[in-house]
Order: structure tokens, then sequence, then C-alpha cells
């Protein structure tokens, strides 16, 4: 009979074997493990490329009424060739009946109309009006499009603003200034007083795909791990090897940890890989502390492999383990983190149901890191409730697979 | 005898499923050091007394205590002590027998010093080395089956509970298997061990009968063909089929059986000659009539037709 030692010497030695065990099987059907990181680097280059938020070159028309030089004004930094490639001008038209075409065809995605007097208002310093039609059949461009003009605008009243401050003041009457950009910068007039200066943090150039390299790390994360483990068990009952594992001295904690183990290191390769691979496509790379990002990381990875292990142990079949896994984690994290709506914008009560979502505080921590470069100084709630919510899973984990265990022999 | 002398003991062990009685009030006692064989058609409570043995199930009523430890109480001492072969085959294809080896000897808490050369140990006794590197999906299913023994022995428990574990390999594996058991058992080991193959059972030092959930007889092989009820003739006639019909609708015949190309009658009292008369009077030619010692599948196709009987008698009864 074996050397009775200490017990957690046994505990060890159990959790290496079944760690071996496990490992063994990844190495023998690689196929798992390499699907495991196709499946990201298809997420980044979906999102990174094809699922982009910005808007570039959003194609307008102009109905001129007016026919002005302030008119001509207002469009001219508009158009393409002016710094900016927010906008595209499609062309002129000079009847009503051509707007609808334009927008149902999406040849234009808005339509700025400039009202007959336009440039008699703007010379006798009345508020003069424009209307802009939209085709909002897509709301989310829609939408964009609307706040980009509206700063486009804005921009412009500043430079008449500034135009007409500086001719009371008798000094050199010029052209207006050229448009400032909209993506950002320094914006500096050609004359001042006014002097609009305005810089986006942390993502200078706006990109979302510089945003969604964290997100998807998080998404990798929380969809990999769990479906990962969640089959672990039904294959084993499906083997038939789970009895004879059962009148051994095995016990449920050995199997969770011991079968989580392999799983760490595939999940954090996949994390490193998304990195790099991310990285060398978008030149966007992590600010923070590559330390402090592994630490968070590995918190949130454990957390979610024990969740994986949770659903094993109640799952009666591979087929039903994976797709409940899948639905526990990929829904969650796509709706409610905030990887795709920011929290801000939801119901109060739909932001108080993520809040504890270990995904949501990984999504808070990793954009933390990966974009503002700050560390655990600042993130130490997240990483103190996603350290709390591993521990639980892990002893739900624990306590569902000695539960399951003990009514699967029946 | 004191209790240390029995392996096994269980006393009104009980398994209910939902309405229906697995085991039965189970009352068995296994002497340590033997090869137990523990007979019975399919559905008689076998595997599912063995389950409760190895704690894979709980007991609905009564006790059992193996090796010393009672099954519900002391689990812990008493999973070490035991070492199982299920039905179902348990072994990882896509590991190879020795990591196979090394992942059970790992769960049963052994050192990889010791167990390393408990493996080469193994390797030998159960003849495995030639295949020790190759996948286990690979071999041929004695030696699968050899593996999984080989895995299940690997802590040197004090008990083995195998059950069918000769199902579907040939003769000579089948004979080679059970060559390695009986070196195990002069070892010192306990084997309890079910089987539907008559010829196992005869290796068996003691053999069990359940049916219903019942133990219907108990003893050595030799104990129970002693025990058989009534005188048993080899009766070899023509056309056998009808002879076959004849002798089982004689009042006077307990029991007729085809075997091989004759039959097989039991009478309670020893009279051939009526036999032979009577069958002749239905129109078969009987060549030869001499009486036989009952094999063990006379005793147990016996003891089973007994039953049966009884329990449609008991149910036209109560009609």
């Amino acid at each position: 009979m074996a050397e009775r030692l200490h017990p957690l010497s046994g505990f060890l030695r159990r959790v290496r074997a079944i760690a071996r065990k496990e490992a063994i099987h990844l190495l023998r059907e690689p196929r798992t493990v390499l699907v495991s990181f196709a499946q990201p680097v298809m997420l980044l280059i979906l999102y990174g490329y094809c699922i982009t938020f910005d808007l570039h070159n959003i194609p307008f028309a102009v109905w001129d009424q007016d026919r002005s030089e302030a008119a001509r004004q207002l469009v001219r930094p508009l158009s393409a060739g002016a710094q900016s490639h927010t906008f595209w001008l499609v062309g002129y038209i000079a009847h009503p009946r051509e707007i609808e075409p334009l927008l149902a065809t999406a040849r234009a995605r808005f339509v700025l109309v400039i009202p007959r007097g336009f440039g008699a208002d703007v010379a006798a310093g009345r508020t003069a009006t424009v209307q802009a039609l939209f085709d909002a059949a897509d709301s989310n461009t829609a939408g964009v499009s609307a706040g980009y003009l509206v700063g486009a605008i804005a921009a412009h009243n500043a430079r008449l603003a500034t135009y007409a401050v500086a001719r009371r003041h008798g000094a050199h009457v010029g052209a207006p200034a050229p448009a400032p950009s909209l993506a950002g910068g320094d914006t500096k007039l050609q004359w001042e007083p006014i002097d609009l200066r305005w810089r986006v943090f942390y993502n200078p150039d706006l990109a979302s795909r510089r945003f969604i390299i964290p997100g998807l790390i998080g998404m990798l994360l929380t969809i990999l791990a769990a479906t990962l483990t969640s089959t672990t068990i039904a294959r084993e009952r499906e083997l038939g090897s789970l009895e004879t594992i059962l009148t051994s001295p095995v016990g449920a904690g050995d199997l969770v940890i011991g079968k989580m183990a392999p799983y760490v290191l595939v999940a954090a390769a996949n994390v490193v890989m998304v990195l790099v691979v991310g990285g060398l496509m978008f030149g966007t790379w992590a600010r923070g502390n590559l330390l402090t990002l592994a630490s968070l990381s590995l918190l949130f990875l454990l957390g979610m492999l024990a969740l994986g292990m949770l659903i094993s142990a109640r799952a009666p079949n591979q087929q039903q383990a994976l797709l409940f896994a899948i639905l526990a984690t990929m829904l969650p994290t796509f709706f409610l983190t905030g990887f795709t709506f920011p929290r801000s914008n939801m119901p109060w009560i739909l932001q108080a149901i993520s809040w504890p979502l270990p995904a949501t505080q990984y999504l808070i921590a990793i954009r933390g890191v990966f974009l503002k470069g700050i560390g655990w100084r600042i993130l130490w709630p997240q990483g103190l409730w996603m350290a709390i919510t591993t521990l639980v899973l892990l002893i739900m984990a624990t306590r569902i697979m000695r539960v399951s265990l003990a009514r699967g022999l029946e | 005898m004191s209790a240390a002398e029995w392996v096994v003991e269980t006393e009104g062990l009980t398994r209910r499923f939902d309405g229906f009685v697995a085991v039965d009030h189970l009352t068995l006692r296994v002497p340590r050091g033997s090869i137990f064989g523990f007979l019975g058609p399919n559905g008689s409570g076998k595997s599912t007394t063995i389950r409760m043995l190895c704690g894979l199930l709980k007991p609905s009523e009564g006790r059992a205590v193996v090796n010393g430890f009672d099954i519900e109480r002391h689990p812990e001492p008493l999973r070490q002590s035991l070492g199982y072969m299920s039905q179902r085959f348990s072994l990882y294809p896509d590991l190879t027998v020795r990591e196979n080896l090394e992942f059970y000897g790992g769960v049963y808490d052994l050192e990889p010093g010791p167990l390393a050369e408990r493996i080469e140990q193994v390797f030998d006794q159960l003849r495995l080395r030639e295949h020790g590197n190759d996948l286990t999906a690979a071999l041929p299913l004695g030696w699968k089956q050899r593996v999984a023994l080989g895995a299940a022995m690997l802590h040197q428990p004090p008990v083995l509970f195998l059950d069918e574990p000769t199902s579907g390999v040939d003769p000579a594996s089948r004979r080679m298997f059970w060559e390695i058991l009986d070196s195990l058992a002069v070892g010192g080991a306990s084997i309890f061990v079910t089987t539907h193959v008559m010829d196992e059972a005869e290796r068996c030092d003691l053999l069990g009968v359940m049916y219903g959930g019942h133990l219907i007889a108990q003893g050595t092989p030799a104990a129970l063909k002693e025990a058989f009820p009534g005188f048993l003739y080899h009766v070899d006639a023509a056309p056998l089929l009808e002879a076959l019909e004849a002798a089982r609708r004689l009042p006077f015949v307990a029991d007729a059986a085809m075997f091989g190309d004759a039959l097989h009658v039991t009478l309670p009292a020893d009279d051939p000659e009526r036999l032979r008369r009577e069958l002749e009077s239905a129109g078969v030619t009987v060549r030869d009539l001499r009486r036989i010692s009952p094999t063990l599948e006379d005793v147990f196709v016996q003891l089973i037709a007994l039953r049966e009987r009884a329990a449609e008698g008991a149910e036209g009864g109560g009609r």
C-alpha cells in the first residue's frame, strides 16, 4: 500500500496525476487547442477590420438653395480633400425629388439643405438655419454621422464668431480659417482670440480597435475558459472512466483543480497571442505593466475555468455542457459587461445586474491597464472583486461536483 | 471465525431503484485470500452489489464491511483498500499503457519513484511490457483487459472487485487472465469476480449464485455440484427436438435441457428405465442413457430453473 504521508502531499500527487493526464489528452488531440487559437485570430480580424465603430468618408449630398459664398464656406471644410476624411461630398442636387433616391440607395447617408437666405442671415449676424436629412435605417451610423456633423457645424460657428469679433475690432479681415480636424489634435485657428483646442485622451486616434483589443481578451478568456473545461466531466462519464476514478481516493476538489490546470496554460497562451497578433496587426500595444495585466488576467481566468467546471459537473452530456457554457458566457459578456454597449447607457437595473459579473470588472481592469497604463494602485477594487468571485466559483464548482458525482453514480 | 477472516461481509444489504429491488437483503461472507465467483443471470443484482461494495452506490438498507471498513462510515480507507475493474472499459484510449497506469497510480497517491518500480512489476506480472508504450486504443481487447486489471491492482489493494473482466475476450487471453488472478490470490489478495463463463466459475474457490436480488446458493464448486437436487442423465436420442419436448412433458422429470447434441435430464428419483420407456413410447429412439455427474452449468441452470418455476407457481397461485 502507498505510504501515508501528509494529506497535502496526497492531494498534490492526485492533482498532478489528473493535470498530467489532461495535458496528454490535449497534446494527443491538438485540434481543441488549435481551434482555441484560431477563434481569437478570427475575432481580431473581424473586429479590427470589419466591425469598426468609427466612420470614415460618410457620403453626403448638398441641396444648396442659397448658392452664396457663405453656403460654400460651410460645405468646403466638410468635403473630401479637406483635412479630415470624415465626410465625403458626393454631389450637389437641385431638387427635393432627388433627396429620397439618394438616401434610399445609400449613395448618401445624409443630405444637407441650405435654405435660401442663409448667406444673408450670416452676414446680418442672425441665426441661420440649415437642415440635415439622415438615412437612419442604420441608426448607429446615422447617430454617429449626426454627431460628427453637429461637431463640424459647431466648428464652423466658432470660425464665424471669431471672424465677426475680429472684424469688429478692426483686425485683419481675411477668409475664415480652414476647418479643424474632427478627429482631434490641436486645432489652431489662423488668428486668435478664440483658440479651440481639444484633445482625446488614451485613444488619440479615437480608433475603436484600440478599445476592442482589451475587450476581445476579456471576451476570449470568458468564452474560451468556460467552454474548454465544460465538457471534461461529461467526457469521462461517457467514456466510463469516471466510475473507476470514483472508486479511488480522488475527491471533487482534486478533480476541479487537476482538470483546470492545463487549461490555464492554454488560455494564458491565447492571451499572449492576442496581445502580440493584435499589436502586430494594428500597432496597438498595452500601455500598462504586463505583470499587472497577467495577474489580473490569471485571477479572472481561474474564475472562468471554475465556471466551466461547475457547468461540467451538472451537464448530462458533452453537447449540453458546451451549449450551456456558450450561452452562460457569450450572451452576458457580449451584452452586459460593456464589451459592445457602454454600461453607462444601460438602465440602472441592468447596470446593477452587470456590475458584479467578473467579466465586467475584468473589462474595466484590462482596459485600464491596456489603454491607460494604470496599475494595481487604482485597479485593486477590481482585482479584489475578481479574487472573491473566483474563490466563490471554485468553492461552488467543488461542491456541485461532489454532489453531482455522488448522484451521478446512481 | 473472527471478522478479520472475512474480506467482505454484508448483512441485509438492500438496494432499491424506483420501486424495483435490485439487491434484496443480501447476507454474504467472503473469506480473505480467496477467489469468490459471483454468478447469476443478467439483472440478478451482481453489479449492483459490487457497486455498493466499492462505494459507488449507497445501500438503501443494511450494511457491508469490506476489508474491515464499513462502506458507509469509512469510505476513505475503503477506497485505498480496493481495486475495481468495471464492466465498462475505463482506460483512456488516447493514453499509452504506461500513461494509463501512471495516471491510476497517481490518483491512488503513489509517489513517482515507487510508482515507476511498481509499474515495472505489473508489466512483468501481467506480461504488458511488449506494448507498454503503445496507445491503449490500438491494443486487442485481451490486452486492454489486462491493462485495466493492472490499473486496478497498482496500489496493491487487499481486495479486487472485477465485474465481468473477461467478457468478449478470446479463450487464450481468458486463460492468461485467470492465471494472473490465481497468482494474485496466491499472493494473498482477495478477488471478487463476476462471470457468466462456467469454466471460469470452476476456477473459483467459492461461488455465490444470485437470482432476483437474492443469494440463492453458496459454496465451493464441488459442494454446489454435490448438492445438485436429483439425478442427472445424459440422453442421446433421435429426433432430438421431439425427445426434448417429450421429456419436458413427463411429470416425473424435474428438468430437461439441450446440451450439445444430447439432452441433460434431471430426475428427482433414480428411475432411468421409466424415462427410457416413456420416451420410446412417445416415438423417440433412445440410443444412449447414462447417469453423469452434473457440471457447474447444470447446477446453475437447475438453480435458476427451480427459482423461475417457483416464481411462476407463486404468480399462478396468486391469480
